[in-house]
């Protein structure tokens, strides 16, 4: 029987990780005979583009990370999902009260069968309301409800949210609806099937997921545009040289102004270079070598699997896919979590490192410091020629860092070669 | 601009006593060296992301309104902000009222 699935992911401005992650299943499902149509569609209309409707009318509001400009710095600092949560208002009941009307709407007209969400927790409360089963997908960490738990490597005593818990705000309009309250906001992305796209290897080193029935391990989701023609591009690209591929997500502030110094060490190194530039404008203004081609909008299985070795920004779907496919990692993290993935994916397995972290000053005041991997301390965290040089010298020379990814990726492709999603989801719907 | 709204010099006193708690476990700023034209940026407030985050909660709070407006987030002088508070106030507020 064909069913009806809303997709609801994650709306609120940066990162595409969530979309292309509901894109990934929506398309699976739709190949398998269901309907699926989406909450929400990216700014660039990606969502339309891959002919999924786009239902409802989602509230307009402020960006996840509103933007400070300079007061924002480089580095976007968020230590728990509870804090995700508060930097988009739902400290405000009024605020998840407007967002859950929106949701209700949505699914009294839709009448969907299951609601598949992604780190949305009005669509979860208004598909509890109405009784619609909620299908969850998510990284680990939105599902932990660790203190501190996406920034991990601080102590907990470090670290001051600027906001209010939204867990009252959460509780309180989920009264007026007659859903149970929650202990901790990371329970509201609980589904009736949990679908964590890790591996239970990859999380052996951090503290374990909540008990929980229907809570299943699917691996890495990626999402590579249909209409991309970068396999092409990578086709005439590239020769005996070491290969490297550069990511550095959409989500983070400043990540134009660090892709330069990593374009002048590939000019000045033995190897080819592909650059996805994805939206930002401000990349129109690189200085690119003749050893280098860029795409936008490519999608990231391709060129990982082109590549030697992958630098990206941390993103939780890059550095999976990275492992996926057994490649090296070279992590520059601009927020929080990207941080914790390159300490706890990469570096953890010898997959790669961090070419910076992140401490918090001893100056009495709540900002950071950065210790790059070779420079040491540093100010405002900027990665220079110098030091990218090394490190990527430093992974090509070493093959250890590509077996580390190999070992990781037999593991995590036993979990994905045998996964079939849109069986998962009906028979437990069924 | 409803005849409710607080006057401006209201708006900023209270303004000023946001700030003076937002730098107060930092680098304490006395009242009287906050003045209108003081810009968050520069001495004495100098005030990084995570001071501007806590004044932006502190002002809803002492306000009752909410900081969606991205403008909030670009303003220069405790003025703006004064400004904006007062702007914000006399608009319509959204999603109040309960379910049920």
């Amino acid at each position: 029987m064909a069913l009806t699935f809303l997709f609801a992911p994650w709306s609120h401005g940066v990162g595409f990780g969530y979309i292309g992650r509901s894109l990934t299943i929506a398309t699976e499902l739709r190949a398998a005979g269901h309907r699926c149509v989406f909450s929400c569609d990216t700014a660039e209309g990606i969502v339309a583009r891959s002919g999924f409707p786009v239902v409802g009318s989602p509230v307009p509001h402020n960006q996840a990370v509103p933007d400070m400009g300079h007061r924002q710095g480089q580095y976007i600092s968020i230590d728990t999902l509870d804090t995700a949560f508060a930097i988009a208002g739902y400290y405000h009941e009024s605020r998840v009260r407007e967002d859950l009307r929106a949701d209700l709407a949505t699914l009294r007209a839709c009448a969907p069968d299951a609601v598949v969400i992604d780190m949305q927790p009005t669509a979860a409360l208004a598909a509890r309301h109405l009784n619609i089963p909620v299908v969850s997908v998510g990284d680990s960490d939105f599902f932990r409800p660790t203190a501190n738990g996406w920034m991990p490597w601080l102590p907990d005593e470090e670290m001051v949210s600027p906001y209010p818990s939204c867990l009252p705000a959460f509780n309180a309009v989920a009264a007026e609806l007659d859903v149970p309250a929650v202990e901790n906001v990371t329970e509201l992305l609980l589904g009736d099937l949990t679908l964590v796209a890790s591996v239970p290897e990859l999380e052996a080193n951090q503290e374990p997921l909540p008990p929980r029935q229907n809570l299943r391990y699917i691996g890495p989701v990626f999402w590579d545009p249909p209409w991309s023609d970068v396999e092409q591009t990578l086709a005439r690209h590239g020769d005996e040289r070491p290969r490297i591929y550069v990511t550095l997500g959409h989500g983070g502030k400043a990540t134009g102004q660090q892709l330069q110094p990593i374009l002048d060490v590939c000019a000045s190194l033995d190897c080819t270079a592909f650059v996805s530039l994805g939206f930002r404008p401000e990349n129109s203004t690189l200085t690119l070598p003749d050893n280098v081609v860029t795409g936008g909008f490519t999608g990231i299985s391709k060129p990982i699997q082109w590549s030697d070795l992958v630098i990206n920004h941390g993103g939780y779907s890059t550095v999976l896919t990275s492992l996926r496919y057994g490649k090296p990692q070279i992590v520059l993290p601009f927020m929080s979590e990207q941080e914790a993935n390159g300490a706890l994916f990469v570096e953890a397995h010898n997959a790669g490192f961090l070419l910076r972290h992140t401490s918090r000053a001893r100056d009495g005041r709540q900002h950071f410091t950065y210790r790059l991997r070779y420079s040491g301390e540093s100010a405002s965290g900027d990665c220079g020629t110098d030091e990218w040089r090394q490190a990527v010298q430093d992974v090509l020379a070493d093959s250890s860092y590509t077996q580390g990814a190999e070992r990781i990726s037999k593991v995590i492709r036993a979990v994905t070669d045998q996964r079939d999603l849109p069986r998962t989801i009906t028979e437990f719907l069924a | 601009m409803s005849d409710e709204s607080p006057s401006s010099d209201k708006v900023f006193e209270l303004i000023r006593n946001v700030l003076v708690n937002v730098k107060s476990a930092s680098a304490p700023v006395l009242p009287e060296q906050i003045l209108a034209d003081s810009t968050f940026e520069e001495p004495p407030l100098s005030m990084d992301s995570l001071d501007f985050a806590q004044f932006v909660v502190g002002v809803e709070s002492e306000f009752g309104m909410i900081a969606y407006d991205s403008d909030f987030f670009n303003l220069r002088t405790v003025q703006d902000a004064v400004d904006l508070v007062r702007r914000t106030l006399s608009a319509d507020s959204a999603g109040q009222g309960h379910f049920g």
